[in-house]
């Protein structure tokens, strides 16, 4: 990563850039948010699709939760990893798990969990609160550009391999069974894996995301960028290409623009005011157009 | 009608068996105690009031409800195994307000290749297209179809898949005369190649015309096959009639 560091001080001497890049943890926060915005805009149009906005939330509560426990556990308290990612996986399993064997509906299945995350997670942020700095609640719950280091930038990495992998191999699919179940079945797809294997994505999307975007903002990136594309899109294709633009250029204009005016807004609320606007602007394109007939 | 290319001259047709099946959902008896054979290479029709149980014997057999009892495919030895399956369900499966257009719903149906990469459709599908008057409405989005226009394309996407097995849920619902006339020379090429269609159809002159073997399923989710099957086809479109004459229901 010097390198890197270092050809940005570079052009920051040279005149090129802001000097804001010179600090290291800003680079390392853009370069965070240059993975997590198409991850969350690609990841994001399978949410709209199969409509489960309301399962990326629950899935970023159960981050609190899974934040305290590994402080309680003793884990680092920047970065719990192994009880985050164990914990939100957990999570999204059981929750997947259990829908396949009730009647309960899935959205009130989903709220369900999300109160019981939300609840759960604050209680025992409240109490380990007494052993660490407060502050850290912040970051958990709304993201800052300060903690990202070189190891989640490695993370992110790996987890935006895998994903570009999956979409490859099995994107068509995905979105078969997004729509259409029954006929994906039919087809011999193993929807049961694909749902399963959603979750577990949505959930290793979200904790990785979490340091910069926060915990409670993190779901709304996986579904502004991608609703706002649906308002305008006209096939497949736009509406993930419009998705990923959407959610990285709000990405990352959440995080150099508060920090290139000095205001004092934490990272998450940025980024998901950014997406907020595209969606504005979307909406507007919309109502010009008219809508839309055979 | 031109032979349509995307169906081949043989196909190997399974046969389809139902010992003791049975479905509870709930308090709810969905199939009860349900034993019947689909033979491979014959167009069976599935009938009976609404509620019969018709379409939840046909995702049964799809493997989407768990059930009591067997339910097996029995492919023929040349494809054991790798046999295929069309599938057209009651209703159209998805949100149609979705930006999915009909090349898009064709190739995630036809192509590995991820829909965002590949945007050629490959010829049978063209070749389906023209045959179903979709070919100018392409890159439209499904949603803005009409409701035959979606019943076609459905059909089509379920026979592009190579099927030796077609499970047709209402397949001429919503398609017009010419519509329904195109459908049914689909079908009839496809079973004359040797394919076993499974149809749940509430028209009984054309399963009378079409079919070979005819199934009823009453209320009581008990299945009928064949002479007393149409008997009880027969008498209900007759109430049917009567009640719409008379106006008494």
């Amino acid at each position: 990563m010097d390198a890197v560091y270092n050809q940005f001080n570079d052009w920051v001497n040279q005149g090129w850039l802001p000097d804001m890049f010179a600090y290291e943890f800003l680079i390392n926060a853009m370069l965070a948010s240059l993975m997590i915005g198409p991850l969350l805009g690609l990841l994001g149009t399978l949410v709209v699709v199969k409509r489960l906005a309301f399962l990326s939330e629950a899935v970023g509560h159960s981050v609190l939760t899974g934040v305290s426990i590994g402080i309680l556990l003793g884990e680092p308290i920047e970065s719990p990893l192994i009880s985050l990612f164990t914990f939100s996986i957990f999570f999204a399993l059981l929750l997947q798990w259990i829908k396949g064997r009730s009647t309960i509906p899935y959205d009130a299945l989903i709220g369900v969990f999300l109160s019981f995350a939300l609840a759960l997670g604050a209680a025992l942020l409240l109490y380990v609160a007494k052993h660490v700095n407060a502050h850290l609640i912040e970051q958990v719950m709304f993201g800052s550009i300060l903690v990202a280091g070189v190891s989640d930038l490695f993370m992110l990495v790996i987890i935006c391999s895998i994903v570009a992998f999956l979409s490859v191999r099995y994107g068509n699919h995905a979105y078969l069974v997004a729509i259409s179940p029954d006929v994906a079945h039919s087809q011999r797809v193993n929807t049961r894996l694909h749902d399963y294997g959603f979750v577990v994505l949505i959930a290793l999307i979200t904790v990785a995301s979490v340091k910069i975007i926060g915990a409670v903002l993190v779901g709304a990136l996986l579904l502004i960028p991608a609703a706002s594309a649906r308002l305008v899109a006209q096939n497949l294709k736009q509406l993930l290409i419009l998705s990923v633009f959407f959610s990285s250029t709000a990405s990352v204009f959440g995080v150099l623009i508060p920090m290139y005016g000095e205001w004092p807004v934490s990272a998450g609320p940025a980024i998901t005011l950014f997406a907020c606007g595209w969606f504005l602007v979307c909406l507007m394109v919309r109502q010009f157009r008219g809508p839309v007939t055979a | 009608m031109d032979r349509m290319t995307m169906i081949p001259d043989n196909i190997y047709g399974p046969s389809i068996h139902f010992e003791q099946v049975s479905l509870e959902q709930g308090s709810q008896t969905l199939l009860d105690n349900i034993s019947c054979q689909f033979e491979a290479g014959q167009w069976h029709a599935v009938l009976g009031p609404n509620g019969g149980g018709k379409s939840t014997l046909l995702k049964t057999l799809l493997g989407l409800t768990p059930h009591q009892g067997k339910v097996a495919i029995q492919w023929p030895g040349t494809i054991q195994g790798k046999g295929r399956i069309g599938y057209l369900p009651q209703q159209i499966p998805f949100d149609s307000s979705l930006p999915i257009s009909v090349r898009d719903y064709l190739l995630m149906s036809l192509s590995t290749r991820p829909v965002w990469f590949k945007r050629k459709l490959p010829r049978p599908a063209m070749e389906a297209l023209e045959h179903i008057h979709l070919i100018n409405k392409l890159d439209r989005k499904i949603g803005d179809l009409s409701g035959g226009e979606r019943q076609r394309l459905m059909l089509s996407t379920a026979l592009l898949q190579d099927p030796s097995l077609l499970i047709l849920d209402e397949p001429m619902t919503g398609l017009d005369k010419a519509g329904q006339q195109d459908a049914l020379s689909l079908l009839t090429q496809f079973h004359q190649a040797g394919g076993t269609i499974i149809m749940v159809e509430h028209d009984w002159a054309l399963v009378h015309q079409y079919c070979q073997n005819v199934f009823w399923i009453d209320k009581q989710m008990k299945i009928k096959q064949s002479s007393e099957a149409f008997f009880h086809a027969k008498a209900a479109q007759n109430i049917q009639l009567a009640q719409q004459l008379t106006g008494i229901v």
